[in-house]
């Protein structure tokens, strides 16, 4: 049908109105339109950087009541509540480092080699993301717990897998992450250039500095993006850890726990932070990355 | 040295390259799961132990006891990755060709929210959308008229739920849209604005607005509002977009090229909107409950492993399913490694 | 004189909000409790549902001997002998014990910080119980095999408590150790027909559920003020209700509207009471936890199940508790050694500390559930007079003649009822 109507359509673009109007369109449209869908992204941010000045009335912090600075004095205030940040901090950290390494290993893989088994490989990464969080978590609490059991007790030592506590926590934490890591690397790696590496090769050198000089630079951002993505994801877990957890806390526990009965103004203080830290973090490093170039 | 050691490293190399991760998988994923699949045919209880019955009762309960679960799941997620998609792609867009200098600075703000608990969002939502926020607000203040009812409310309606999903997972639509869309080369693009005439698609508008009118039926369905009104509302935007926005050039080549990202995004979106519970229950009522939710309730209060693990089993299965045929429907050559996801 | 309204008490409770973030819970209702003893002698009937536990521990016994061999298998003599070692894991709800407000403490807890003066233990003091099931979900595999929880002592409520026991997974307290205990525990506490002698546990705090409303929305509404459960189905304030999401509670109000006893509830009992209630979900009635105090101030919820802890932190001398003319639930949260518990001795040790009666005041004035501790109420007057004749913290002879507690039930039954729960809230 097009191939019909194409031989009519204009051969040269005449400035109609419906032209300038699309072209207003393009120039001022689409920049609203991100700004605006920005602004939807950061409203929750705002409102929660709002309530964290909240006055504390009653246990419930849904409603405005008064400017206050009371619980930015006294943002731990809650026991229990430093700890739990600082579990989620390590526990995000060390699995992002974990997941990212093991993820980008197997992308590369996927990507770079054609071998037997590699579709049921694709196939096998899928599985975690297509499973529901609260399944993993449950049947891992069986695992762990089957493993201080004879005969695997006598193989693995107590305090690895057994009692539940950051290892476990952790362990489930770098499995779930492994799959978006992947996902993710292989994404930036599909429209990667493989002659670049075979120029590299015929230039003599070998297949490891290839990788460090020649593609390892290129996939960096991909993977750089799934480190990103593999630490919001593990600072955020609540379900997963829920049951692997034991006796530590991670702070989304901690929130859920107390959102039962309350809702402290001391969670948005602390929200805050950590959002706050996250975006000098970011902003430093870029700052960085630009003067080393 | 010899031509095959060289070989035989060539050949070994992606399988140790695998290895590890794989392995972590295997132990830590494969294993429990066997593990959920036997309680699901087993019967006992929590404080007794289970016992391998290979009893299906668990599964064939399921479609008289929980179809309204699975089809709100089904409902809300799809609504959400839709509504996700529409809201990312322009956004991923413009950050991937028309960012210049500001490209990092917009996806640091879209990842953002990732800086927050998923909790904190949610509950920042609750304040939003609730009886006395901003919107409520803004809505009686608008309605010079009255015609909205007093106790006009967001909270427990299947709005609040799709908002909240929407907004939940919308980073994850939009990342891979932009990694999709910013690998395109530009060139192809540029050649692609030669080859075809106009800026817009011939009679895009009519597209624009069928389309349009189709999915705004679909939303005030899924939200139970008035449908006639969401299709009329989804027909004017969609005549505009399909009119001034889609070109010749996008539909043949800029939106093909992107599919990966699409595939990948509505994916990332879908499964885990899918499996929810805390929107559900943080923005919802008894009749928004989803799947995850009685997956949730039949784990933690009732104990009921084998209901519990059965629907896990049942969710679990037509994810797949709905994958596989969703990567054949966009044309992969195989399920997700043709599509780069 | 079933509404809790006294303006004295109402203001005296006002002044100490901001400090007293109490609530906590969901306190599941539940199961035999403070006033077991009573229920007992009066309805005849709570003595009935225990003993359907007594089997168990048998089987539980059989799967944890394998595990005989295990590394640091705690399984061997309770250490109760022992030294008393430096640590407590104690696992706790939230807001359950008192905090310092003010000086250099501030943010910790006296009583825990008194304790660890007195005998040099630490307690690492955990909020980490939000739920009975959940709780016990993240510990039931290893109480099972014998192995140690990582828990020393942990506040379970009572039908959670009762099942425990009875499956063999409590360790049985040195009574040598906790001479307070013996002495102060409050007489309606003791002899409960699921551990009549106190061998397993010792009460950390009890609570009722009855209704609460608020008074302007109430009136607004025109309706008189409410006094029993039933009025909660009153057309007027259609759409405007709350439930609890505890199913002891909510099934245990809706049999007591419905004239059925909840120590001794049938599952066809149960599927009455939803039958009852499901039109109100239709109306749009919701579940939820101690959040309704939020819909009460926001003028969305008029009237409400609710916890008796709770009103009295509310902010509002228009929220108000009713121990409605059906009765009201009761429930106690209660101190448990888990088996294979690394501190038993310790764990004894704090019992005995937190039911001196001096203790006992100080985390009262704090926590204001209804207390455990006899002579509590004579310490309390000397830091908070008002506190003392508080019904919500020491309810008068003729509140507890109305109290009800739930049945104790099987877990099959458990999961049954839950699952019609469930259903009603529509997962």
């Amino acid at each position: 049908m097009t191939a019909i109507a194409r031989p009519f359509a204009p051969a040269r673009p005449r400035p109609t109105v419906r032209r300038r109007v699309a072209a207003l369109v393009d120039h001022w449209g689409l920049p609203a339109y991100t700004v605006a869908a920005v602004a939807y992204l950061l409203m929750p941010i705002a409102v929660m950087i709002l309530f964290s000045f909240n006055e504390q009335v009653g246990k419930f912090n849904y409603q405005w009541h008064a400017f206050s600075l009371d619980a930015w004095a006294n943002p731990f205030g809650r026991p229990g509540m430093a700890a739990a940040i600082r579990t989620s901090l390590e526990i995000a950290f060390l699995s992002t480092l974990a997941a990212t390494a093991l993820g980008t290993l197997i992308a590369v893989s996927l990507t770079r080699y054609r071998f037997p088994g590699r579709s049921a490989t694709n196939l096998f990464i899928f599985l975690p993301m297509a499973t529901p969080e609260i399944v993993m978590g449950a049947s891992l609490l069986t695992l762990f717990v089957n493993t201080a059991q004879p005969p695997l007790d006598t193989v693995i030592p107590k305090g690895v897998l057994f009692p539940l506590g950051f290892n476990t926590i952790l362990i489930a934490h770098i499995m779930f992450n492994i799959s978006y890591v992947v996902v993710t690397v292989k994404a930036r790696m599909a429209g990667f250039d493989r002659r670049l590496e075979e120029a590299s090769m015929d230039l003599g050198a070998n297949e490891w500095t290839t990788f460090w000089k020649v593609t390892f630079p290129l996939i960096f951002p991909g993977i750089l993006a799934a480190a990103l993505l593999a630490f919001s994801l593990s600072i955020d877990d609540f379900v997963v850890t829920n049951f692997t957890s034991g006796l530590t806390n991670t702070f989304p526990i901690w929130v859920w726990g107390s959102l039962r009965n309350s809702l402290p103004v001391q969670i948005n203080v602390v929200g805050t932070m950590i959002f706050g830290t996250a975006v000098l973090l970011v902003l430093g490093s870029t700052l960085l990355q630009r003067r080393a170039q | 040295m010899s031509r095959t050691s060289h070989l035989l490293r060539r050949f070994l190399t992606p399988y140790l390259l695998l290895a590890p991760g794989l392995l972590w998988l295997i132990v830590f994923f494969i294993f429990p799961t066997v593990q959920m699949f036997l309680y699901s045919v087993s019967t006992g209880s929590v404080d007794f132990g289970y016992r391998l019955t290979w009893s299906f009762a668990a599964f064939t309960q399921i479609p008289q006891e929980f179809s309204r679960q699975f089809a709100n799941s089904i409902l809300y997620g799809t609504l959400a990755t839709i509504l996700t998609f529409l809201i990312s792609y322009p956004l991923a867009y413009f950050i991937a060709f028309r960012g210049g200098r500001y490209k990092n600075v917009i996806l640091f703000l879209v990842i953002a929210p990732f800086f927050t608990s998923f909790l904190i969002r949610t509950i920042s939502w609750q304040i939003i959308l609730g009886d006395n926020g901003p919107v409520i607000g803004l809505i009686h203040t608008v309605d010079v008229f009255h015609q909205v009812p007093q106790n006009f409310t967001f909270m427990g309606e299947p709005i609040a739920v799709v908002s909240g999903l929407v907004y939940n997972f919308l980073p994850f639509m939009t990342l891979p849209l932009y990694v999709a869309l910013e690998r395109i080369d530009l060139r192809l693009i540029e050649a692609a604005q030669d080859l075809y005439a106009g800026p817009w698609r011939p009679r895009g508008w009519i597209y624009g607005a069928l389309g349009g009118a189709a999915l705004g039926g679909l939303v005030g369905f899924g939200i139970s509002w008035s449908v006639p009104a969401f299709a009329a509302a989804g027909a004017v935007l969609g005549t505009l977009i399909g009119g001034f926005f889609v070109s010749e050039s996008f539909l043949r080549v800029t939106f093909p090229l992107s599919l990966p990202g699409v595939f990948a995004g509505s994916l990332l979106t879908f499964i885990p909107a899918l499996g929810d519970y805390v929107n559900a229950t943080l923005l919802g009522s008894p009749k928004t409950q989803m799947i995850g939710n009685v997956i949730q309730a039949r784990f933690l209060e009732s104990n009921d492993y084998p209901t519990a693990s059965a629907l896990s089993f049942v969710l679990m299965v037509g994810i797949i399913i709905a994958v596989m045929a969703y990567a054949r429907v966009l044309g992969t050559e195989d399920l997700s490694g043709g599509v780069t996801i | 004189m079933d509404e809790m309204g006294e303006k004295g008490l109402r203001d005296a409770l006002e002044t100490r909000i901001s400090r007293r973030t109490l609530l906590r819970r969901g306190g599941q209702i539940a199961g035999v409790t403070g006033v077991g003893a009573f229920l007992a002698a009066c309805s005849g009937s709570a003595a009935t549902t225990a003993p359907t536990q007594a089997a168990v521990p048998s089987t539980a016994a059989s799967a944890a001997a394998p595990s005989a061999g295990a590394a640091a298998s705690p399984t061997a003599a309770p250490p109760s002998e022992g030294p008393m070692g430096t640590i407590l894991n104690f696992a706790n709800w939230p807001a359950y014990i008192d905090v310092a407000t003010s000086g250099p403490d501030k943010g910790k807890s006296p009583t825990l910080l008194q304790f660890e003066k007195a005998t040099g233990v630490h307690v690492n003091y955990q909020e980490k119980i939000d739920d009975n099931n959940s709780f016990v979900a993240t510990i039931r595999d290893q109480l099972k095999a014998g192995l140690d929880t990582g828990w020393d002592l942990m506040a379970l409520t009572d039908w959670m408590a009762a099942r425990l026991i009875g499956l063999g997974w409590i360790s049985k307290i040195n009574q040598a150790n906790v001479p307070n205990c013996r002495a102060n525990l409050r007489d309606a506490l003791r002899n409960l027909p699921w551990d009549p002698n106190n061998d397993y546990h010792y009460t950390w705090q009890s609570g009722m559920t009855g209704v609460g409303y608020n008074k302007k929305s109430v009136a607004k509404a025109g309706m008189p003020p409410l006094t029993k459960v039933a009025d909660l189905w009153d057309s007027r304030l259609a759409g405007h209700v709350t439930f609890l999401t505890e199913m002891r509670d909510t099934f245990g109000l809706g049999a007591l509207k419905l004239g059925i006893d909840p120590a001794t509830i049938t599952l066809d009992q149960v599927k009455q009471i939803v039958n009852d209630m499901q039109p109100l979900v239709s109306q749009g009635l919701r579940f939820t936890g101690n959040s309704y105090l939020q819909d009460f101030a926001n003028g969305k919820v008029w009237a409400a199940m609710v916890w008796s802890g709770d009103l009295a932190s509310s902010g509002s001398a228009d929220d108000t508790f009713v121990f409605p003319e059906e009765g009201t639930m009761i429930w106690s949260d209660n101190m448990l050694i888990p088996k294979g518990a690394q501190h038993q001795r310790a764990a004894e040790a704090f019992m005995n500390f937190v039911y001196d009666p001096k203790i006992a005041a100080q985390i009262e004035d704090y926590v204001y559930y209804v207390c455990p501790v006899k002579g509590a109420d004579v310490e309390i007057k000397k830091i908070d007079p008002s506190a003392a004749t508080n019904p919500l913290i020491f309810p008068t002879p003729a509140i507890v003649a109305k109290q009800h507690a739930f049945k104790i039930l099987t877990s099959d039954e458990d999961q049954q009822f839950n699952n019609a729960f469930n259903t009603l809230m529509g997962s």
